[in-house]
């Protein structure tokens, strides 16, 4: 998450060399290069069509608004002024595009108004299941049982799991979860980006984590258990 | 500061991105210490994060990159 640093844009360079927020990178664009537009891509594409999919209900209009957005971004790269990431940059043009398209979508078929749950009444009193009357656990989380557990997330039996409910979450909770957590960006670009409060970001993603934990808690504790301290700090 | 197990749940992506103020962090530490649940509950959510963050980008049909790459090499060809 970027607040703790570790994925900051002038950070050290990857494999592929610098972050598509880097600075450097953004230069190399503006100067035509074509190898660096193919990069930002392959990264970007399929995040974006899933973003694109949280605002239009059929996968051939989100096909066009990210189709749209890359054009614009073509277009628009000579403007760019860097005062935001780049990708923080793309993912606007997109939400708007989306948007857009979503509203022409449904007044053509009759319906009236798009509202993913992006303003829905929203309290934050929202509570894990398990979690009984008085605030207590009544059934404990069951700790999992992977012996490597970081390890555990990056197999593909894990990702699959976690993509496969990150597709079946509500609208609003999976764009805000795609911001935030999938492509790391900080809470203020995301709100911006979604158009939503701080409050409202944080029900979203507290919802939809909660979500994925679970989707991913059957997995974990298949496992058999491994005693020993987890760690729970970052 | 006591905070309820409801709390913590709510607290705990804030304190895994080390975004609670010092005595916050501390008192979410306390309850971690004394509370089985929780723990599990941070460090699962912790592993969340772990794989949301890994999560491969997709993949793109090759004839829609081809087209974007040209519209691209288009737009910063020398007049």
């Amino acid at each position: 998450m970027s607040e703790s640093g570790e994925d900051s844009p002038s950070g050290p360079d990857g494999k592929d060399g610098p972050s598509i927020d880097d600075p450097r990178f953004v230069a190399r664009l503006r100067r035509g290069d074509a190898a660096a537009f193919a990069r930002l891509v392959d990264e970007l594409n399929g995040r974006m069509l899933a973003l694109a999919r949280s605002f239009c209900s059929r996968p051939e209009i989100a096909q066009e608004a990210v189709q749209d957005t890359w054009m614009a971004v073509i277009r628009g790269l000579g403007g760019f002024e860097g005062r935001a990431p780049l990708r923080s940059w793309i993912f606007s043009i997109l939400v708007r595009r989306a948007r857009t398209v979503a509203v022409r979508e449904s007044r053509h078929q009759g319906q009236i108004e798009i509202d993913a749950g992006f303003s829905r009444g929203m309290d934050g009193r929202d509570r894990e299941p398990g979690i009984g009357d008085r605030g207590r656990w009544q059934i404990r989380p069951a700790p999992w049982g992977f012996e490597d557990p970081e390890a555990a997330m990056l197999t593909r039996e894990a990702l699959g799991m976690v993509e496969s409910a990150l597709g079946r979450l509500p609208e609003a909770q999976r764009a805000a979860v795609l911001l935030r957590d999938v492509e790391g960006l900080d809470t203020q670009e995301a709100c911006n980006i979604l158009d939503v409060s701080e409050t409202n970001l944080r029900v979203l993603l507290f919802r939809g984590r909660s979500l994925i934990r679970r989707a991913l808690d059957d997995y974990g504790r298949s496992k058999p258990a491994v005693p020993g301290r987890r760690r729970v700090t970052p | 500061m006591i905070w309820s197990c409801h709390e913590i749940t709510h607290l705990a992506a804030d304190f895994l991105e080390r975004r609670l103020a010092i005595r916050r962090r501390w008192a979410v530490r306390m309850h971690l210490a004394m509370c089985r649940g929780c723990r599990a509950y941070v460090h699962q959510l912790r592993l969340t994060f772990i794989a949301l963050r890994a999560l491969p980008p997709g993949d793109l049909v090759p004839d829609q990159r081809h087209r974007l790459l040209k519209a691209f090499e288009e737009h910063y060809k020398p007049d």
